[in-house]
């Protein structure tokens, strides 16, 4: 079983509300499902450059880190995964823009989030970082 | 007061195994962290790198050996250096030539050494936790 190393960035509004990005149809996997802003750590990049670069990229948002939640791994689909988790906050107002691997966006509470077509771990990593 | 966290790392270390010893590789007196500590074969993940892979070229760059996986451990976080690392840990061992040890840049001498002795040596801060986490528990002395 193969492991992968990847972070993972719940943006957060004032009003509680998570971010969330819509897979495209056409993803191989998991298509059409929620999912965080989440991606691959460049070598020797530390988790918290990977994680706003990865906000910045997939959404055009700009984020601080609010706090980061404890690595856990977790097996899904066949793969093990570490996740390095963090809880953002936008440092400057702007409307969300998706890019080529995602059609959508929403911002909604936590616990609206778990009742949606998820990726796997979406409560993990929202109590990793203290929103539930 | 503990300086804010701003840099966390992640990287895979392989303890290779050959009957009771382990390997351990001296740093280099130049290296500016840690210069002359001994340390297992380790390093950071090429992007979308899985961590088996990362940990096999490790061995492969920094030791010359071809390894194969025994068992991986639990990833656990520890800081070090004024950095914080998540570290994955594997337990290898060699699939070639036994003890035919070539280092890379960056090593200056390697020793083979049980877990108990390995922990008697100038080692880098973590080696014990390495090695519980792959099962090669060295009790503490009372």
């Amino acid at each position: 079983m193969k492991t992968f190393a990847i972070v993972v960035g719940l943006v957060v509004n004032a009003d509680r509300e998570v971010l969330m990005l819509k897979r495209s149809g056409s993803r191989r996997h998991a298509a059409g499902k929620w999912e965080p802003v989440s991606g691959f750590i460049r070598e020797h990049e530390s988790t918290e450059a990977a994680v706003t670069r990865e906000i910045l990229e997939e959404t055009g948002l700009r984020t601080e880190i609010v706090r980061a939640g404890p690595a856990f791994e977790v097996h899904d689909d066949g793969a093990s995964w570490i996740i390095k988790p963090f809880l953002m906050r936008q440092t400057c107002e702007r409307r969300v823009a998706v890019e080529a691997e995602h059609d959508d966006y929403v911002w909604a509470a936590p616990e609206t989030i778990l009742a949606m077509d998820c990726v796997g771990g979406m409560r993990v990593d929202f109590e990793a970082v203290g929103l539930l | 007061m503990r300086p804010p966290r701003t840099k966390t790392l992640v990287i895979v270390v392989g303890l290779v195994r050959e009957g009771d010893e382990i390997l351990l590789l001296q740093r280099s007196r130049e290296k500016r962290h840690a210069p002359q500590k001994w340390e297992p074969v380790g390093g950071f993940l090429r992007r979308f790198e899985s961590a088996q892979a990362a940990v096999t070229r490790c061995a492969r760059e920094r030791a010359g050996l071809e390894t194969t996986i025994v068992r991986s451990g639990c990833a656990f976080e520890c800081e070090d250096a004024g950095a914080w690392w998540i570290v994955k840990p594997f337990l290898l061992h060699p699939a070639g030539p036994h003890r035919q040890v070539r280092l890379g840049d960056g090593h200056i001498d390697h020793v083979w050494v049980s877990p108990e002795r390995s922990l008697a040596l100038d080692c880098v801060d973590g080696l014990r936790e390495d090695l519980d986490a792959v099962g090669l528990v060295v009790p503490v002395a009372a």
